[in-house]
């Protein structure tokens, strides 16, 4: 508790403390006035630019909506639009407006009109946040759109993208298969070969084939060629496979035919016969082939062609 | 007397009640507000900071992506002026490899903004230059005219077609096979009937 002065005290040094009481007070009040004042400008200084560059968001995305509208324009009336969103992204907005567009020009009678919506459709569907929520329109637009040739491809990759069940585009490419043309077989086989990694339809053509007159032959210029379909034949070389071979050597005609049939069929009956030419192509190692449908083509765990099912036993003709 | 012995003069000064009770409070309730509001000020001004650095991320997004569709809309305007006219077409015909399949990326820049106009001009420019040009070129100018179809829908082919008739229907006898098999193509996506097919 502090002492109260005795009246008779002199006041001097209290009125001097009162005094200087006062102007410290003051000098507070008058910089914690001042801090203030210099923060609430400091924040309005803030607010100010955030609200400039708030405008300035919105005058790019006025001005990104219009070039939106104007490359989609360009999209429907046919242009080429997916080599340019191969090398820059653009965002959902631009798929919401587009991708119908493009839908529609899936009718245009112009192939090119179509051909190039269905590379921007790939490519926009690729960056799709979620492009399941147009698998109705895309199944409308290209199941009808299939005629095993070269658009398979992109149809089937289109419909994957969009989430479409795998059986559903399986049985259209099996349902739709003309087996009176040989060439709608083989590339049946091929596309669910590239794009499911599955070998289920291929004994279904390498059967076919190998019922045909010049079925081995063919099978053997898909092995020759490298590619997918010769991949898959030579896994799903079979018995069959092996007695089509047998029966074509009869009847082949020059000497080129037979010694291409005999590596073959030399092959089947020991896998080290495979001529240099075919062990040294990287697209092609026997023992790089896939064998399971769970294979990615990135995969390294490979079945060595030796152990396949398919190759004949010792005592096969 | 001890007792009358003047007191030491106390160093601190006396307060009095009224200012201990009072003033004190009072001077300690403003600094306390004043510390207080300052403090509100400077966290306002944190989140503004941090509010300003996000709107300045979506800003730049913001100009990115309008800078990447101003180039994919200059790209456009540059292929729109590079084929606004038929002479493109014949320049690409002859400088293009012939071996290599007709481009057909390119040429739909042409085809997608020309006038019937123009689309006459064109088959009259490539029948024009055909007679002198190489085999491979007259082999590629007949890949062109046969891909009209591809770029052009079928009601504005219908006033070229008696002019590609004209130009294309001689060439099925001509020397060379390829030119042959290429304009019987030819007259066969304009749906013209071919006196060769007939024959057959």
């Amino acid at each position: 508790m502090s002492r109260v002065p005795p009246a008779d005290e002199p006041r001097s040094n209290w009125r001097y403390y009162r005094i200087v009481f006062g102007m410290v007070a003051l000098s507070l009040v008058i910089s914690f006035w001042r801090i203030y004042q210099h923060q609430t400008e400091l924040n309005l200084e803030v607010e100010m630019s955030i609200q400039e560059l708030r405008q300035e968001k919105e005058r790019y995305d006025k001005e990104c909506s219009v070039l939106i509208d104007r490359i989609a324009a360009r999209g429907e009336m046919g242009m080429p639009i997916s080599p340019l969103l191969a090398t820059r992204k653009i965002d959902s907005e631009f798929n919401e407006r587009a991708i119908p567009l493009l839908i529609a020009n899936l009718k245009d009678s112009r192939s090119v009109v179509v051909d190039n919506a269905l590379a921007a459709l790939r490519a926009l569907l690729v960056r799709d946040e979620n492009p399941e929520r147009w698998k109705a329109d895309l199944l409308q637009a290209l199941l009808p759109m299939f005629e095993y040739r070269t658009r398979d491809q992109q149809l089937v990759t289109i419909l994957l993208l969009a989430g479409v069940d795998h059986e559903v585009i399986r049985s259209r490419l099996i349902d739709n298969v003309d087996f009176n043309d040989i060439d709608t077989v083989l590339h049946a086989g091929k596309v669910m070969q590239s794009s499911f990694s599955d070998l289920d339809p291929l004994p279904m053509y390498v059967d076919y084939l190998c019922q045909r007159d010049d079925g081995a032959m063919r099978i053997v210029d898909e092995i020759e060629m490298h590619n997918i379909g010769g991949y898959a034949l030579v896994e799903s070389m079979n018995d069959a496979f092996l007695a089509a071979l047998h029966r074509e050597m009869l009847e082949a005609k020059t000497p080129q035919q037979q010694a291409r049939l005999q590596v073959w069929i030399d092959y089947a009956k020991d896998p080290s016969t495979l001529p240099e030419r075919f062990q040294t192509s990287p697209r092609f190692m026997p023992g790089n082939i896939r064998v399971s449908p769970d294979d990615t083509p990135n995969s390294t765990t490979f079945r060595p062609i030796s152990n396949l099912p398919f190759l004949p036993k010792n005592d096969s003709p | 007397m001890p007792q009358d012995l003047p007191q030491p003069r106390s160093r601190w000064p006396q307060f009095s009640l009224w200012f201990l009770l009072f003033v004190i409070p009072t001077v300690a309730g403003i600094v306390l507000g004043a510390y207080s509001a300052v403090a509100a000020q400077d966290k306002r001004f944190r989140d503004l900071i941090a509010e300003h650095a996000l709107v300045i991320q979506e800003c730049s997004e913001a100009e990115a992506r309008h800078k990447s569709l101003v180039r994919i809309e200059q790209a456009y305007e540059e292929m729109i002026a590079e084929w606004n006219s038929p002479d493109a077409i014949l320049i690409e015909i002859r400088t293009t490899n012939p071996t290599v399949k007709w481009a057909r990326r390119d040429p739909v820049y042409f085809f997608l903004q020309a006038s019937d106009q123009q689309l006459d001009e064109l088959v009259d420019l490539l029948a024009e230059n055909f007679p002198d040009s190489h085999p491979a070129i007259q082999a590629r100018i007949l890949e062109c005219v046969k891909s009209f179809p591809e770029y052009v829908v079928a009601e504005r082919l219908k006033g070229l077609r008696e002019k590609v008739r004209r130009f294309v229907e001689p060439l099925q006898f001509d020397s060379d096979e390829r030119i042959q098999q290429l304009a019987a193509e030819t007259l066969f996506a304009f749906n013209s009937p071919s006196p060769l097919r007939e024959e057959e």
